[in-house]
Order: C-alpha cells, then sequence, then structure tokens
C-alpha cells in the first residue's frame, strides 16, 4: 500500500474514531453540562452558561428546600454511603463464593458440570422484571426487605456470573502442573492457591470484580423494589429529584455525576492489574 | 534416599491405559532410567511416584512405607517437569528459592541463599536469578525446572525428560555433569528420556516401557545386548538394529536364514541354531546391529556375505551411515568417515553372525534368551 493510501487510510480511520468518540461521551459530557446549570437555564441546550455550583452544595450539605408538598431535605451523602457499602459487600461475597467455584469448575470432573456453569450464566440472561414480584414477596416473608444482607444477596444475580465465567477462563490457562509442581515443593493445597494461582489470575479478578463493582453499583430496580429508605442506593436516590411539582434535572445531573467518581476511580487504579499474558513462558508449548 | 517400589501400577484416563501394572523396585541411591517412545507411560509413572496422579490400583512404597495415601506435599520427592511448569511469576532465584520456602522447612535465609547460588552456579544459571521466565530461553527455563528439583534434597528425585530441549552440545555436557552429580548426591532417581543415549550413559538399570507396560529391566549393557523383544531392540542403539524376516533352512547341515526374496542368506552359528531348533519354529526376525556389518573390499575367507547396492549415505560428524539396499530389505551399516560410496553402486556386507539376534516371528520375543 504506497504512503498516500495508507495516510489517508489512516485519517478515515481517526475520523471514524472521533465520531464514536464523541457519541459515546457526548452524553456524560452533556449530564456534567447539565449538572452546572441554574433552575432557569435547565432545560435549554446552550452550551455557553452562567455555571453554577450550586446544585452540588444542595444535595451535598443537604440544604433544606421548600416545595409545594413539603420541605425536602435531600440525603445524598447517606445514599452514596449506602451505595459504597453495598457494592463492596456485594462485590466481596461473590469473591468469596465465585473464585472457588470457577476453581472448581476449571479443574474438577464432575456430573452437569456444564450444566451448572450454564446455569450461573444465565442468571444474566433474564430481566430483572421478571423475578422481581415473586422476589419481592419472598424477601417481605422472610424479613429481607430493606435491609443490607437482602440487597447484597439478591445482587449476587448480578456479580457472580460474570465473575466465575471470567475467572474460569483464567484458571484453565493455567497449567495444572504449575500446581503439582508447588505440591511436591512441599505446600499444602491452600497455599498453593493463595501464593501460586491466585497471583496468576491477578488481571481477571482486577477485571471481573471491577466489572461486578460497576453492575452492582448501577442498578436500579432491585435496589428500588427489595430496598426501602434504609438501604436506598444512589441510583434509586436519583429519582427524588424528580418531585412532584418540578423535576430538578440540574441536582440529578449533579448526583450522578458524583455517583460516577467511584466507578471511575476504580477503574483507573485497576488498570494497571489488567496486564495480558502474565502466565506466558513459564510453561513450555 | 530411599528405596523405591511399585508394584502393579495401574492407571488408565479414560480409554487410554498409561501405566499397565508396572513393577519396579528402584534400590536406595540407584539411578534408573525409564526409557520408552511418546506415550509409553513415563511421565504417568513419575507423577503417580510423586503423588499428584492416583493410581487406579496398584501400591507404590518409599523406603517401606506405604505411601498411597501420603500426599505429595509430605513424600519428600522433587520433580523437574519435562514442560518446566515455572513459576511465572517470580523471578528465577525465587523459582529456585520456592521449594526451599515451604512451610515445616526451617532454613535461614542465608541459607537459602547460598544453597540457591550453588545450584545456580552448577548449572549456569547465576546470570540469570533475576530474570523471569518468560525472559528465558528454552535451555534455560530447562536449567531453572532442573534447578529446583535438585535445590532441595529429597529421598527420591524424579526427572522428566531433563535434558531433551537443549541443543547437542549442552546435552552432552549436561550428561557429563549429571554422572558427576550422581556420585556426588547419591539420592535415589528415576530419569524419564526417550533417548537412549542417556540411558546407557547414566542408568545404573533402564526400565524399557511400551504403552505402559514393563518390557526390559536391566544394566545398560544387557537390555542393549541381549533385548527380550523386538520392541527393545530397536529402542536402544543408533541407527536401528536391522530387522529381516527370514525363513530357516537347511543346506549342506548347515542352517540357513534366508530372506523372504532370497537376496540375504546368512550361515546360522551353532550357539543360535540350538535356541532356534529349541523355538521350534520356521520363521525368525533376524537382528544385525549396524556395527555388526562390514562393507567389504576384497573376498572374504568365509562366513556370510550379503551383495547389496547403495541407497543412501550419509556422514555423520565422526561415523559414517550407510543404507544398502539387499533385495527388498534395507541395512544400515555403520562405516568409517574415510569410506566413499556412491549410489547405485554394488557392495558386499560382512555380517558378524555370532552377533545376530533372532525373535519369534509372532511374539517378537528374543529366541536365544530361553
Amino acid at each position: 500500500m504506497n504512503p498516500v493510501r495508507r495516510r489517508l487510510t489512516n485519517l478515515a480511520g481517526d475520523l471514524v474514531l472521533l465520531i464514536y468518540f464523541i457519541f459515546a461521551l457526548f452524553p456524560i459530557l452533556w449530564m456534567f453540562l447539565m449538572s452546572l446549570k441554574r433552575n432557569e437555564e435547565m432545560f435549554t441546550t446552550h452550551f455557553i452558561f452562567n455555571p453554577t455550583l450550586d446544585n452540588y452544595r444542595i444535595i451535598t450539605i443537604g440544604e433544606q428546600y421548600v416545595s409545594g408538598t413539603g420541605t425536602f431535605r435531600p440525603d445524598f451523602p447517606r445514599f452514596f454511603l449506602n451505595s459504597v457499602i453495598i457494592s463492596s459487600l456485594a462485590v466481596a461475597v461473590a469473591l468469596l463464593v465465585g473464585v472457588p467455584a470457577a476453581y472448581a469448575l476449571a479443574r474438577f470432573k464432575f456430573k452437569a458440570k456444564e450444566n451448572l456453569a450454564f446455569t450461573f450464566l444465565s442468571f444474566r440472561f433474564a430481566p430483572e422484571f421478571t423475578v422481581i414480584i415473586p422476589l419481592s414477596i419472598i424477601y417481605r416473608q422472610l424479613g429481607l426487605y430493606n435491609t443490607y444482607g437482602g440487597i447484597v444477596w439478591v445482587y449476587q444475580l448480578i456479580t457472580l456470573p460474570l465473575l466465575i465465567w471470567v475467572m474460569r477462563g483464567y484458571f484453565e490457562e493455567i497449567s495444572p502442573e504449575i500446581e503439582q509442581a508447588a505440591m511436591t515443593d512441599g505446600y499444602p493445597w491452600w497455599q498453593v492457591f493463595w501464593k501460586v494461582m491466585l497471583p496468576l489470575v491477578k488481571p481477571g479478578l482486577a477485571a471481573s470484580s471491577l466489572l461486578a463493582f460497576v453492575f452492582a453499583w448501577n442498578n436500579f430496580v432491585f435496589a428500588l423494589v427489595l430496598g426501602g429508605s434504609d438501604v436506598q442506593t444512589v441510583t434509586v436516590s436519583a429519582l427524588s429529584f424528580l418531585a412532584s411539582e418540578q423535576a430538578y434535572y440540574n441536582r440529578m445531573a449533579a448526583a450522578c455525576v458524583i455517583a460516577s467518581i467511584p466507578e471511575i476511580l476504580l477503574a483507573l487504579s485497576i488498570q494497571r492489574y489488567l496486564i495480558r499474558g502474565l502466565s506466558f513462558g513459564a510453561v513450555k508449548g | 534416599m530411599a528405596k523405591l517400589v511399585l508394584d502393579s501400577l495401574t492407571k488408565t484416563f479414560g480409554k487410554v491405559t498409561a501405566v499397565d501394572g508396572l513393577s519396579v523396585e528402584v534400590e536406595d541411591g540407584e539411578f534408573v532410567v525409564l526409557l520408552g517412545p511418546s506415550g509409553a507411560g513415563k511421565t504417568t509413572t513419575l507423577k503417580l511416584i510423586a503423588g499428584v496422579e492416583h493410581p487406579d490400583s496398584g501400591l507404590i512404597y518409599i523406603g517401606d512405607k506405604l505411601v498411597n495415601a501420603v500426599e505429595p506435599q509430605k513424600r519428600n520427592i522433587a520433580m523437574a517437569y519435562e514442560t518446566y511448569a515455572l513459576y511465572p511469576h517470580l523471578t528465577v532465584r525465587d523459582n529456585l528459592a520456592f521449594p526451599l520456602r515451604a512451610p515445616g522447612r526451617n532454613l535461614s535465609k542465608a541459607q537459602i541463599e547460598a544453597r540457591v547460588n550453588e545450584i545456580a552456579h552448577l548449572l549456569n544459571i547465576h546470570m540469570l536469578l533475576d530474570r523471569q521466565p518468560d525472559q528465558l530461553s528454552g535451555g534455560q527455563r530447562q536449567r531453572v525446572s532442573l534447578g529446583r528439583a535438585l535445590v532441595r534434597n529429597p529421598d527420591i528425585l524424579l526427572l522428566d525428560e531433563p535434558i531433551s530441549h537443549l541443543d547437542a552440545k549442552l546435552r552432552h555436557r549436561m550428561r557429563a555433569e549429571f554422572k558427576a552429580l550422581k556420585s556426588s548426591l547419591k539420592t535415589t532417581t528415576v530419569y524419564v528420556t526417550h533417548d537412549y543415549l542417556e540411558a546407557l550413559s547414566l542408568a545404573d538399570r533402564v526400565v524399557t516401557l511400551d504403552h505402559g507396560k514393563l518390557q526390559q529391566i536391566g544394566s545398560p549393557d544387557d537390555v542393549f545386548s541381549n533385548p527380550v523383544n523386538v520392541f527393545v531392540a530397536t529402542l536402544l542403539g543408533h541407527p536401528k538394529i536391522n530387522l529381516v524376516k527370514c525363513r530357516v533352512t537347511s543346506q549342506d547341515g548347515q542352517m540357513r536364514f534366508v530372506s523372504a526374496d532370497g537376496h540375504i542368506q546368512l550361515n546360522v552359528p551353532d550357539r543360535i541354531r540350538q535356541k532356534v531348533e529349541q523355538a521350534n519354529t520356521s520363521e525368525v526376525i533376524v537382528g544385525i546391529r549396524p556395527f555388526h556389518l562390514t562393507v567389504l573390499d576384497h573376498q572374504p575367507e568365509h562366513g556370510s556375505v550379503i551383495n547389496a547396492m547403495v541407497y543412501v549415505y550419509e556422514r555423520l560428524g565422526s561415523t559414517g551411515v550407510l543404507t544398502a539396499a539387499a533385495g527388498t530389505s534395507n541395512l544400515d551399516v555403520l562405516t568409517s568417515l574415510e569410506a566413499q560410496f556412491d549410489i547405485d553402486t554394488p557392495i558386499r556386507l560382512a555380517v558378524q553372525t555370532e552377533h545376530m539376534l533372532a525373535f519369534h516371528p509372532v511374539t517378537e520375543k528374543n529366541i536365544l534368551l530361553d
């Protein structure tokens, strides 16, 4: 391919990327701009306006405001904390349960293994709405409604499938002989797991726990239906900004911006673990 | 340092029987070589001894203790894997030190450091100690794997083709190193290879395996000179032993072996004749080692001579290998380097018939060994 043609192709590729870039990031930009708008400008499409940090102030410091239906006190920090607690716990439980499950699926032979693996994956297939009614009945009967435990438990439907399938793949990629070598070297099975297997699947752990966290954090339906005001998460709280006589989109946007910060920070910090090819070279062929 | 006893070990993987009723006794301090082609069950046998695989039936004794139920961690065995199985996330130094840092092994940092350096120098990998496995060449990885097995003083050392992926010169050097190691370590060792040279050079005894079944155990000389069947005869020696199917005939009271197309006719010495008569067979598979054939450049006094045509001549460093076509059979002959041969020229081969081997045509067993 001659140089001119190559440059044109590269340029075209860059153009396509730029268009996609704008397409993907524009909603986020819009949300950010919205969070800086005053109430009067909330419904406009101006890119140039008089920005204000009032929205942030209102939702974080929790200034009381009066509306037609009464006095409201946004409780955003509490909801934020709820989200942090619930999402972290959900990922922790998923790791505790999912990693050994993935290891078992990778290494052992047992009846109906593939059926079981597919069942785990199928948790993600059904839309949440199809199970939400029976679940809410069960939850109320069991007393799990509006509890941290209940939400963390139901979030396993979101966090476990991906974790198990990704980690299973990573475990399968490690040659069993490395484990055998560690055993003949004198290490008990749990130390083999801790000192040899886990370091080797770090990239998988990083990627899947990040995704699990994001899915848990973003969840709306389960948190809305199975959680009450005690465990209200930041996603559900966004609803409260649609007060009865006015929709405070600007405050909602501010809430969303703050809500997305943990996810962004987590993704950035985990990047260094997402290195491929950690096991390359240790086993021949 | 311990005696190792395998009693009727059997291991199957699905439909494949990897090890089939294997019984071997390895004396304390003995260096035993498991020799066989790929798929013979050698690696599986090592893994059964190490305890990372469990036999379907059979018993394993280490030092008179039954260890079938003992986990690999407690068997005090070191193994160097054919696939190296290095720890990818650790440096070479940490890979070598890993066995020494296992729980229960109370070595000081200084002791570990000293031992790692000792082994690294022995295997010439001391300049690689800070590298990761993916930064090493194949030969270097193999030496690290070997080093990791040697770094402890185990009761039994299991080596799975530890030098097979090194170049010829390095292999030669490592064979010499092993011989030296043998006498200084005196560890009971089971060494797996498909290379008969390593078997002949290093083994106190050779165990030959075919598809999981034991063929023959014996000293290297024994297994080479008195192979128990065709398989063992072809396993050892390069070029491979020449095998020709012959009819047993008689001419002037002298027993002769005659090939199917009649091109090869060999006089049978008395010693062999007796055994053939005992075996009561009308056909034999005759085995002649390439160094028991000589190319004649003058008329022979007596003995068996084969008329052949030069097929291929290879000059391989220290010797020449001549493949000669005698009727429908091809015979390999070891010659000196000075010899010159042109393709399709007729030659005459003298046979040292007193060194012939005779195998039963159906069972392929060595008739001469009964």
